[in-house]
């Protein structure tokens, strides 16, 4: 995710400020409506809407009660009836009374009074009552179900109770449970209220008594009435019976409709008589299902709310939810009535919450009306913002693509941003001409350069034209220095095969492409971030002048073949490198060219080297390399085929040059030989200098014996000899830089101690050949032996002398090799140097079967006159017997190191050494007992007889004579 | 962005139409209830408990869906008809129409061209329909095209209730057959010697005469007002009705019938007759305790039986209750209208008011008389509403058409003859002599002035 706060859009700037001001605006809007009082106007108009329904509806109400009030004809009616009906019978009205009939008659002729009254007070029932001293009263009690319908008729009329012959008389119809008569303590229990109120009450006339009360309807406890009773009081001022009016609780209903509490559906009115002010007694209510603990007879609380309304709180448990009512009291009674205390009220019974309900739903409104035009108008200004950023998005959209020289971005029609569009295209423009300048600049200059740059995100690919020219491809949908990326991606991808790496240098590809001439591409590449830089120049000629040096590097001149540098480094790549599995190197030497140069002249041993240079060019097995290691030396590797197949290849192509001939000036045919030694990678060795190393070896061998074959590697052999291929090049070097140094070992007397002699030995200065056995082997081979010879007399005698004190007469031992002597010359140059201290040498020969006699006497015949003794050297071992020693005049005699090894231990070889010393004492010969190397040999030698002894014990060899005295 | 502008819009608009709360309840709104008046002819107990009814509907499905009834009882058919026709008249002091009325098919079609009705084949679905007894339904089909204006409430047919208790002692004296009671000529016959074995006390009475001869005269034969169309025949069989006057005019004025109170139950009560045809609705109305013979109050029991017929006549007999028309007004008024009538005559309510009533329900699902008899706690009324079903399954059904003057046509055979026994009988109590009254002149005169009468609604 992008940094959300560091780069936000415009679009939200302007949103956002936008939203914020309409917020603002809403919030002052919504604050002055909330805090100009209009929600508490608005409560005070509920209070005062609901205060005049109440009174309104209390007012029907009395009106009502007051049509039951102020009813004097009715009473009149009945009370002069019934006087009229006793006075016609002559008797008082207690009297007429008394009697059944009397009072049945009574009773039906007042019902005409009855019904008048009933159709005049509206009332749902109307009745009169008679007392006749029992509990079930005569009566004539009528009802009405629709008090506002008045038919023609009296068809709507019921008789509830009374005689049955109402019938007769009247168009009356009998309710379903009618009766004739009443009983008044349970279906009219006002009635002794009432009766009893007279006597209580003697001032007051009847009407002054008038009582409300609730009561079941007659014959059915299930309804409710609202009763207005009178008593009829007589002339004595005694109750004779009541009459009375009913409004049943459906009539109320009707009178009181709950639909008039317009601000709460399910507001209702409640009917009841107060206690206190803060307690009602209720005694009607209008919807008993939403409120049952109101109904008729239950108590009430209340708690003021608004005294003003006289609004107050039910504090009953068990309501729906809190209730609020307005109270008015109602005047049914005169002050002078016993019953004015009784302070009937009229109450609307709301829902508390519905008073507050217009300012409740202003403040929702409102509320919502910020809410809605917040959102309206975040949505606006979104698409406002929105349209308007259009031009600004396009622009932003297009400036990522802007290619050079098509630099046109779309105008916003805002000034500031297209100042900057103008810029960004002037800018772009210059970056185009700057980048065409460059691409001038490289065709002017003819450099086959090309240049791509490239951007990951990017769909357009810089690149100039000399891309499509080197790379021989058209530049279709090149244009303007860009191209689109597919477009090349697709041209370069069927180019891919066409790659070649070189070997040898990282950038460098050979762009190898039938039917084109190859070329030489240096292709570098850059990436900084996402950008890539990639240059390609075309390196053909230079690679191509490189290639032609390379060649002459590596290439004979002569035979057009490898020259050794080459092959060598042919040969690191192939084994060093890991190239090849496999190999079998081998080396070619052409036998006799040395002859033919000297006698034919060098031309013809020119072509005598090509030819096989021509063969082994001609029959190169595919996995091969050759080369001209040296003049007549020849190599071929072959790699990576089975052994066998490897050494038939040799093999055929050895074959086909003992084949060939060549024509020599004189006409003659030379037949051509090679000798070749092979070695195999990687059993025999695993480095080429080794490989080279054995096949050579094995060449020299073939060269030894049978000259024009072909012989491997053979290690036991090469472990054996090769120190004599080895060590030739070394002789030669010894001898020419007389590279051998001579050291000293003392030999001395074992009689008295002292030194009697020093032994000179040879140490060849050298790697390769450092032991002298191995220096006399290769000089012996190489039948050079004579100069070593002659070294060791010229160079240890001028070390011994150069070195021994004057006053020391010691001795000193050299070692003359057998079948060896010194010319004349050199005899005579020895004598010439050393004329006086001839006679302190003694020369030490070793004998063996092959020693000539001839010249043996030679050496003897010098001793002779030089008066110089010769010692033998190694007695008791190999050649240097007693048999020897018997044809020989020996002074000294060197008992062979094998024989005193040990010879304190082994008694055998004692006595031979102890027979050996007495021979040679009996013969005149000293006795060098020859290493030494314990003082036990010491003794042993010593005890033996032994004249001298020599060994490591005693001292060891040294170059300096008097090192270790 | 592009797809997120239609959902924002739509958003916009919710939010908008939300703040208007409209919604579709064909105006109706609990907040602001609309107010329907209803016209009925229910009287006494049964007007209280459609009252009952009516408040129930207010304080349930009326609160919630804003309706509030104002029932009105208008305690009887003519004083309602009287009313209505006030009102269409505009008659100063008349009350405005009502949305809902009791209704005869008359009555509807003497209604046309002045007040529109509601066709409630246009609000009531034909699955709704399958919920009623189809033949109820159907009787309020009226016109040329059948048009459904009166909508079935409860229904009720004619029956026989006698007070048995009164019957017992009389039948175990004279050894009177019940089965006397199945024929006209029969109950003639029975009151006759009721009469006499009661030294002179009446035995019959009959409510809504002119069922009598509107369904005898069917019955032998002769459908007095033949509707085809909008023409109405007067077929006034003199034989027919003179079978009819035979069995009542002829036992009224010798004394066997009487007739006091408004309704006959009331006669029974105060011991004037002890049986009576009437409607089932009536049932509630009979007496637990009469004044028999004695003058005395007693105890009684009841016992109700089918419809008498002419005898030799296949049975015969009508359906006596008209349904409830709807007025045309404002969509709401006429839906809360269409609302409370579904809902009274939804099975629950239907069989409720019926079983307590004496009506025969028209939900098909209450139509049946274990379902009644469950509910009913009144065995009298259960008796009633059981009988007549078992009646309306095995009685030809008549229900005549209605035509415009229909009203006024069956006004005359409601009046004419019971009036002239009435009179006659009073005549004859102040003296005169019987046999004057028995004359085929008497007859005469009676049948050629309710003809004359009759035909003057018959064109």
């Amino acid at each position: 995710m992008r940094n959300f706060f560091t780069s936000i859009s415009l679009k939200y700037y302007v949103m956002f400020s936008l939203t914020l001001i309409i917020l603002l605006q809403t919030s002052v809007f919504a604050g002055f409506l909330i805090t100009s009082g209009m929600p508490e106007d608005m409560n005070e108009n509920t209070f005062k809407i609901l205060d005049r329904t109440i009174s309104a509806s209390a007012f029907t109400l009395e009106e009502h009660f007051g049509g039951f009030v102020n009813l004097p004809d009715f009473y009149t009616a009945v009370s002069e009836r019934t006087s009229e009906n006793a006075s016609a019978l002559e008797m008082n009205i207690s009297q007429y009374l008394r009697d059944g009939e009397n009072r049945s008659q009574l009773l039906t002729d007042i019902t005409p009074d009855v019904l008048a009254a009933m159709r005049a007070s509206s009332a749902s029932a109307c009745f009169v009552i008679l007392e006749n001293g029992s509990l079930a009263h005569d009566a004539i009690y009528l009802t009405d179900q629709n008090p506002y319908n008045t038919p023609k008729n009296n068809a709507d009329i019921y008789v509830a109770v009374g005689p049955s012959r109402l019938l007769y008389d009247y168009d009356l119809t009998l309710d379903a449970l009618w009766s004739q008569t009443i009983d008044t303590d349970d279906s009219c229990p006002f009635y002794k209220t009432v009766i009893d109120s007279v006597a209580a009450n003697l001032e007051l006339s009847a009407d002054k008594l008038g009582y409300f009360s609730v009561a079941n309807a007659i014959h059915d406890e299930a309804k409710n009435y609202l009763y207005y009773t009178i008593p009829l009081i007589d002339e004595n001022h005694k109750p004779y019976g009541v009459i009375g009016f009913g409004t049943s609780f459906n009539q109320l209903k009707s009178l009181l409709p709950d639909q008039h509490l317009l601000i709460d559906t399910y507001g209702t009115y409640l009917l009841g008589v107060t206690e206190t002010m803060s307690r009602v007694s209720s005694v009607y209510v209008g919807n008993d299902n939403h409120y049952p603990v109101l109904k008729s007879g239950e108590r009430v609380s209340l708690k003021v709310r608004d005294a003003k309304y006289g609004i107050y709180d039910l504090t009953v448990n068990e309501l729906p939810a809190p209730t609020s009512v307005c109270m008015k009291p109602l005047r049914l009674y005169m002050p002078e009535s016993p019953y004015y205390k009784q302070q009937w009220v009229l109450c609307g019974v709301v829902g508390t919450d519905t008073l507050y309900a217009p300012s409740d739903h202003l403040k929702l409104v409102l509320a919502g009306a910020v809410v809605v035009s917040l959102l309206l108008a975040a949505i606006g200004t979104f698409f406002i913002t929105h349209f308007f950023m259009r031009p600004i998005r396009l622009l932003n959209r297009s400036i990522p693509k802007l290619s050079p020289g098509n630099a046109h971005l779309p105008r916003t029609r805002i000034s500031e941003f297209d100042t900057l569009s103008e810029a960004i295209e002037k800018q772009n423009d210059y970056i185009y001409h700057v980048g065409n300048k460059m691409s001038d600049i490289i065709d002017v200059a003819d450099i086959s350069l090309a240049v791509c740059e490239f951007d990951e995100t990017d769909e357009m690919i810089y690149c100039t034209h000399q891309l499509f020219e080197i790379l021989e491809i058209s530049d279709e949908g090149w244009e303007l220095n860009h191209i689109l990326k597919p477009i090349l991606k697709g041209k370069l991808k069927k180019l891919e095969e066409f790659f070649e790496p070189s070997r040898e240098t990282a950038d460098l590809f050979r762009y190898h492409r039938p039917d084109y001439e190859d070329k030489w591409l240096d292709i570098k590449q850059q990436s900084t971030g996402k950008n890539t830089l990639i240059i390609i120049s075309d390196v053909t000629p230079s690679v191509i002048e490189k290639q032609k040096i390379l060649h002459d590097r590596d290439y004979d001149a002569l035979t057009g073949l490898y020259n050794r540098g080459a092959f060598a480094r042919e040969m690191k790549y192939l084994i060093d490198e890991g190239h090849c599995t496999n190999g079998l190197l081998s080396i070619w030497d052409l036998d006799s060219l040395k002859y033919t140069n000297d006698t034919y002249g060098h031309e013809v041993g020119d072509r005598y080297i090509c030819t096989l240079a021509d063969l082994l060019k001609r029959r190169m097995p595919k996995k091969s390399i050759s080369a001209r290691l040296a003049g007549d030396e020849f190599t071929m590797f072959l790699y990576d085929e089975p052994k066998e197949t490897m050494i038939a290849a040799l093999r055929t192509i050895h074959a086909e040059l003992m084949q060939e001939t060549l024509l020599l000036p004189d006409g003659l045919e030379l037949n051509m030989s090679a000798s070749a030694g092979m070695a195999f990678y990687a059993e025999d060795g695993t480095n080429y200098p080794d490989l080279l190393k054995y096949a050579d070896f094995a060449m020299y061998e073939v060269k030894k014996s049978s000259k024009g074959s072909i012989k491997a590697y053979n290690k036991e052999r090469y472990l054996r000899d090769y120190i004599l291929v080895q060590g030739v090049g070394e002789l030669n070097r010894l001898i020419k830089y007389e590279s051998i140094k001579y050291v000293f070992q003392p030999i001395f007397s074992l009689k008295n101690g002292s030194i009697f002699a020093y032994e000179a030995l040879m140490r060849p200065i050298s790697d390769l050949l450092r032991k002298p056995e191995e220096l006399l082997r290769v000089a012996q081979a190489e039948a050079k032996l004579d100069k070593i010879e002659r070294i060791t007399w010229f160079h240890a005698l001028k070390d011994f002398f150069n070195q021994v004190r004057e006053d020391d007469n010691a001795r000193v031992f050299i070692n003359s090799i057998p079948n060896q002597l010194l010319s004349a010359d050199e005899w005579m140059l020895i004598e010439k140097m050393y004329k006086d201290k001839l006679e302190r040498v003694v020369m030490e020969i070793t004998e063996n079967t092959k020693s000539e006699l001839e010249i043996d006497s030679i050496k003897r015949a010098f001793c002779a006159k030089w008066n110089i003794p010769i010692a033998l050297d190694d007695y008791g071992s190999g050649y240097s017997n007693s048999d020897l020693l018997v044809s020989f005049d020996y002074h000294f005699v060197k008992l062979d190191m094998t024989l005193i090894r040990d010879i304190h231990k082994n008694s055998s070889t004692q006595s031979l050494v102890r027979g050996m010393i007495a021979y040679c004492h009996e013969n005149y010969i000293m006795v060098i007992a020859e290493g030494i190397e314990t003082v036990e040999e010491y003794e042993t030698a010593k005890q033996l007889g032994a004249d001298f002894g020599q060994g490591f014990y005693l001292a060891k060899p040294s170059v300096s004579l008097y090192s270790q005295e | 962005m592009k797809k997120l502008a239609p959902i924002l819009l739509i958003l916009i608009l919710t939010v908008i139409s939300l703040c208007g709360c409209s919604d579709d309840s064909h105006g109706l709104s609990a907040k602001a209830p609309t107010t329907i008046t209803i016209w009925h002819y229910y009287n006494g107990h049964n007007a209280e408990q459609f009252d009952a009814l009516v408040t129930e509907f207010n304080n349930t499905v009326g609160r919630e869906n804003g309706i509030i009834v104002m029932s009105q009882s208008m305690s009887c058919a003519n004083n309602l008809e009287e009313a209505l026709w006030d009102s269409v008249s505009e008659k100063i002091g008349s009350s405005k129409l009502p949305n809902i009325f009791h209704c005869y098919p008359d009555t509807a079609i003497a209604l046309e061209n002045k007040v529109a009705l509601v066709d409630f084949d246009n609000y009531v679905t034909e699955d709704e329909k399958l919920m009623y007894v189809r033949h109820f339904l159907d009787a309020g089909r009226i016109g040329t095209d059948r048009s459904w204006k009166i909508f079935p409430v409860a229904e009720a047919t004619e029956i026989l209730m006698l007070n048995k208790t009164a019957w017992d002692k009389f039948a175990r004296d004279t050894g009177a057959d019940i089965n006397d009671l199945s024929t006209w000529e029969g109950i003639a016959q029975t009151a006759e010697q009721y009469y006499e074995w009661s030294n002179g006390k009446a035995f019959f009475g009959r409510d809504g005469f002119a069922n009598y001869p509107i369904v005898g005269s069917s019955q032998l034969g002769h459908e007095l007002f033949k509707v085809s169309g909008n023409q109405v025949t007067l077929d006034f069989d003199k034989e027919s009705m003179k079978k009819v006057w035979d069995n009542f005019y002829v036992p009224y004025v010798k004394g066997y019938y009487s007739h006091v109170g408004n309704f006959r139950s009331d006669d029974v009560r105060i011991g004037e007759i002890i049986a009576f045809v009437c409607s089932s609705s009536a049932a509630a109305y009979f007496p637990s305790q009469a004044i028999l013979h004695d003058g005395m109050t007693h105890s009684v029991e009841c016992m109700v039986l089918p419809l008498p017929n002419f005898k030799d006549t296949a049975p015969y007999a009508t359906l006596q209750e008209a349904g409830m028309a709807v007025t045309k007004s404002t969509e709401a008024e006429v839906y809360a209208s269409i609302m409370f009538l579904k809902w009274f005559t939804e099975s629950e309510q239907n069989l409720r008011f019926c079983a307590d009533c004496g009506y025969m329900p028209v939900s098909l699902e209450a139509a049946k008389a274990d379902v009644v008899s469950s509910v009913s706690s009144d065995t009298v009324v259960n008796d009633a509403i059981i009988t007549s079903l078992k009646q309306i399954e095995k009685y030809v059904m008549y229900t005549p058409t209605g035509f415009a003057n229909g009203t006024q046509a069956k006004e005359v055979l409601e009046r004419t003859m019971p009036a002239l026994a009435i009179a006659d009988r009073a005549e004859l109590e102040a003296g005169a002599v019987l046999d004057e009254y028995l004359t085929d002149r008497h007859f005469e005169s009676w049948y050629s002035d309710t003809f004359s009468e009759l035909i003057q609604y018959c064109k």
